[in-house]
């Protein structure tokens, strides 16, 4: 990660789209109302709430009883899971495309004391660290990052699955992949959303995914699955696969935002720091 | 349509071969993408935008065997009868001669020789044979129209007489060569007519020939004669002018002498008429031209031209006791002046052109060419006879050596540089020898134990070999020509030239050929243009005039008559069932389909 880099983006913060309780106070508002300072609401007292939190000088003006409610500061937990399944580092740059995607939005995470978990998954779930807390854990963040490789196959969907079964504690998600995968890939995301997490999925692809430059009779065989499928390949039918990449994209897009998940396209061409600053701010992922 | 060779299908046999190589496909680099489902979903898509595209997948595979299946076909030769004119061998005989420059003869040949080409079925064989007093191969059977068209457009007349018989017989013994082949005469003139006891009119020649009828009767005059005779100091010049016109005409008759123009009178002729003018000239340029100024409708008979016989006599003197044969027969040559001396009363030779040395044995120092008769020999020897002699010398011209006969010959030896002439047996009985400018000829017997001097040969001989040895071809003779003109494409022999030796002739209107000569016996035949040839050896330069030699070449009336319907057809070819072949275009369609393939190939690729 380049020095200066890690200095603009400590001035970001993750931004969730539900607030949630947590157990622990954090930087991120919760909406399970508590105790602080910052007033929320009131509601009708009701047996066996605490007298402290009566307003009495509302009981003197109305003769009624109401509980004075206030907005409780929680901490938020971040799961950053990286997809290293075989099709992730099928293309040049890729893979390591998403491990500093992961690894600056996990160094954000920790600038704003939130509760980061980093995750690898391919057919499972594989190495994760955390959860981590604080500035100081970013070098063992990027370690983890660092050491990571790519997997012989995947199942994104599956992993994401289990992913969700296995963490009670909601937060916000960030599922950094390509989602190259026939059919299912999606149902992993809605089973995270399902769970109660803030998901959101960055989607990387490579220039060659997006822009593939072959020609000729080929035979391409699926880096995950191995299936082999000849092909002439010429200008109709770049066409034709530029066109159903696209309508790929689109649908995972749709619906993610379809079920109050953020999305964001991030081309391995794009710079990272324009992607930080331009466009996971425009997707609110970032603030 | 019907195949002329079915067994060109077994080609079909490639197809099968295609198919499966199609089908077991090259092997392809193999690619690793992350996701292959999404090109199998691309082609899905791209094979379902259009019927075209699923087309073209296979487009490969139906353009090789629709190549091959066309093969098959060319290779079976298909055809179709059709009734039509029939692509054959067609020999296109077209007369050069003088008359066909009258009043645009031979462009009208030309131009329906062009005509019959244009209008000739594909395939046709072409030959062209031009006729004049001889037939040449102008254009070999070929196909190639344009080498036929460029060839009947770079002739044109020549100045010569017309003989159309050695080129029909050429062209009817090579259109017997095939069966097909048919002869058309492009002429002002109707076979048989210029050589009535030709044999060319007969049914063979009749069932091949056709002709065109492009003769139109023209009004003509020619100075038809011009002769030159010594007279005293200068000469006697008779010019005939011949009118063939059907109306009285007048002009001028102009004589030139050189470039310089020394008389001129006026011309009047009746119709059909002829009329003789005598001109009287000093000598100097020998050459003489007469001109008739006078329109009509042929120029080149208008124009005569003749070398003045040359001045003074060729000087021969004979030593000899007495032989009134060898003395009878030098007196007879004509422009020869014998001189007689005994061999006791010689003080000189000098002086004169040529020595005869009759039974002497000439001085070794003797200077210039000689003839010895029967030098003296020790021993003589029995000869067989008759003689035998080497027609290809120009000694030889014309003489019969095997009617005379010697009783016994002389024991000279040849020398290596001698060539024999005749032989009696293996015995050398006339021998001559050449070294540098001089020669000699030696008759090695006795005329007294011959009957040569009786022999016709014998004075033809003599004249032979005085113009051999003094190189002046005498008037008449063999080597020379009848008052210094011959008639167009008649071979002239340079024997009166020193072997050995180029000779540079310069034709009428200046171009010059150089002749290598390098044998004996040399003729020049390229003489197919009116005027002075010039021929050139060292300092010595002999003079001769070509003209047309043929009077009825100037008759232009003499049109011959119109041919028959049957004659004519030839330029629109004979109609008979003809056999259309398809093999060429499919071949041209399997090679259109071929390169359609490739380029398809190379689009997908």
């Amino acid at each position: 990660m380049d020095p200066e880099l890690l200095r603009r983006i400590e001035q970001l913060s993750l931004a969730v789209r539900r607030t949630r309780g947590n157990v622990f106070s954090g930087d991120h508002a919760s909406a399970r109302h508590g105790h602080s300072i910052e007033f929320a609401d009131y509601r009708n007292y009701s047996l066996g709430d605490d007298f402290r939190h009566i307003d009495w000088n509302a009981y003197g003006r109305l003769e009624k009883l109401f509980l004075k409610m206030f907005r409780e500061e929680t901490e938020l937990a971040v799961y950053v899971v990286i997809d290293r399944s075989a099709s992730m580092d099928a293309v040049a740059g890729k893979f390591d495309y998403a491990r500093a995607v992961a690894a600056a939005l996990g160094y954000i995470a920790l600038c704003n004391c939130d509760r980061l978990l980093l995750a690898a998954v391919d057919r499972a779930v594989g190495a994760a660290v955390g959860p981590l807390r604080g500035k100081m854990r970013g070098l063992r963040c990027f370690e983890f990052l660092e050491r990571l490789t790519s997997a012989a196959d995947g199942d994104l969907a599956g992993a994401l699955e289990a992913f969700a079964r296995a963490r009670n504690r909601r937060g916000l998600c960030l599922v950094i992949s390509d989602f190259l995968q026939d059919g299912q890939v999606f149902d992993g995301l809605k089973a995270l959303r399902q769970a109660g997490h803030d998901v959101f999925a960055i989607q990387v692809l490579g220039e060659s995914e997006l822009h593939p430059e072959l020609a000729g009779d080929l035979r391409l065989v699926d880096s995950e699955t191995g299936a082999t499928q000849d092909v002439t390949v010429d200008g109709p039918l770049l066409e034709a696969y530029r066109v159903t990449l696209k309508g790929y994209v689109d649908e995972l897009a749709a619906q993610c935002r379809r079920w109050g998940m953020g999305y964001a396209l991030a081309p391995t061409s794009r710079p990272l720091p324009d992607l930080l600053m331009d466009a996971l701010r425009r997707e609110r992922l970032l603030r | 349509m019907a195949l002329l060779a079915p067994a060109g299908l077994w080609l079909l046999l490639l197809v099968p071969p295609i198919v499966l190589l199609y089908f077991m496909k090259l092997r392809r680099p193999e690619v690793r993408v992350p996701a292959s489902f999404l090109w199998a979903r691309a082609l899905r898509q791209a094979r379902s935008d259009s019927f075209f595209e699923r087309l073209r997948v296979n487009l490969l595979l139906i353009l090789q065997i629709v190549a091959v299946a066309l093969l098959a076909l060319a290779l079976s030769r298909p055809f179709t009868r059709a009734a039509g004119t029939v692509a054959g061998h067609v020999i296109l005989v077209v007369d050069r001669s003088a008359s066909m420059e009258a009043g645009g003869r031979f462009e009208a040949a030309r131009a329906r020789a062009l005509q019959t080409v244009g209008e000739a079925p594909p395939g046709t064989v072409f030959m062209v044979i031009s006729a004049t007093t001889r037939a040449r191969v102008e254009i070999p059977f070929t196909d190639d129209r344009s080498q036929v068209t460029r060839a009947l457009r770079e002739l044109g007349p020549l100045d010569t007489g017309t003989r159309l018989a050695p080129a029909l017989r050429l062209a009817l013994s090579l259109s017997r060569q095939f069966g097909d082949a048919e002869i058309e005469l492009f002429s002002d003139q109707a076979p048989g007519q210029d050589d009535e006891s030709d044999p060319m009119t007969g049914a063979d020649l009749a069932a091949r020939l056709r002709r065109p009828f492009i003769a139109r009767p023209a009004r003509n005059v020619a100075v038809s004669a011009l002769e030159a005779r010594p007279a005293g100091p200068g000469f006697d010049v008779l010019a005939s002018v011949t009118s063939f016109a059907d109306e009285p005409l007048r002009g001028y008759l102009e004589l030139h002498q050189g470039a310089r123009l020394v008389d001129a009178r006026t011309v009047e002729l009746p119709a059909r008429g002829r009329h003789d003018y005598i001109f009287k000239i000093a000598g100097g340029d020998d050459v003489l031209e007469a001109r008739l100024v006078l329109p009509d409708d042929l120029e080149v008979d208008n124009h005569a031209f003749t070398v003045l016989p040359r001045e003074g006599e060729t000087r021969v003197l004979l030593v000899s006791d007495g032989n009134p044969f060898l003395e009878k027969a030098l007196v007879l040559l004509p422009a020869v002046r014998v001189f007689r001396v005994a061999p006791r009363d010689l003080r000189t030779a000098a002086g004169y052109d040529l020595t005869v040395w009759d039974s002497v044995e000439p001085p070794p120092d003797l200077r210039g060419s000689r003839l010895v008769i029967h030098p003296p020999s020790p021993t003589e020897r029995p000869a067989a006879f008759p003689l035998s002699g080497d027609p290809a010398h120009p000694l030889s011209r014309f003489v019969d050596w095997s009617s005379v006969h010697v009783g016994r010959v002389g024991n000279t030896t040849v020398p290596s540089w001698g060539k024999v002439i005749a032989r009696a047996g293996p015995l050398p009985a006339v021998f001559a020898l050449e070294r540098g400018a001089l020669r000699e000829v030696v008759v090695d017997f006795d005329l007294f134990t011959s009957d040569a001097p009786l022999s016709p040969a014998f004075p033809i001989f003599l004249s032979n070999a005085v113009a051999w040895l003094t190189g002046r071809p005498l008037p008449g003779s063999a080597s020379g020509t009848a008052s210094g003109r011959v008639a167009a494409e008649t071979p002239i022999a340079l024997d009166f030239l020193r072997a050995g030796e180029p000779i540079e002739v310069t034709r009428p209107g200046g171009r010059v050929v150089t002749l290598p000569n390098k044998s004996v016996g040399l003729t020049f035949s390229d003489t197919d243009r009116q005027g002075v040839y010039t021929f050139r050896q060292g300092g010595r330069k002999t003079r001769i005039a070509v003209d047309i030699g043929d009077p009825a070449e100037s008759d232009l009336s003499r049109v011959g008559s119109p041919p028959s319907a049957a004659e004519t057809q030839a330029s629109r070819g004979a109609v008979r069932d003809r056999i259309n072949e398809y093999w060429g275009a499919a071949v041209l369609l399997a090679l259109a389909v071929l390169m359609g393939e490739w380029y398809v190939f190379h689009q997908r690729g």
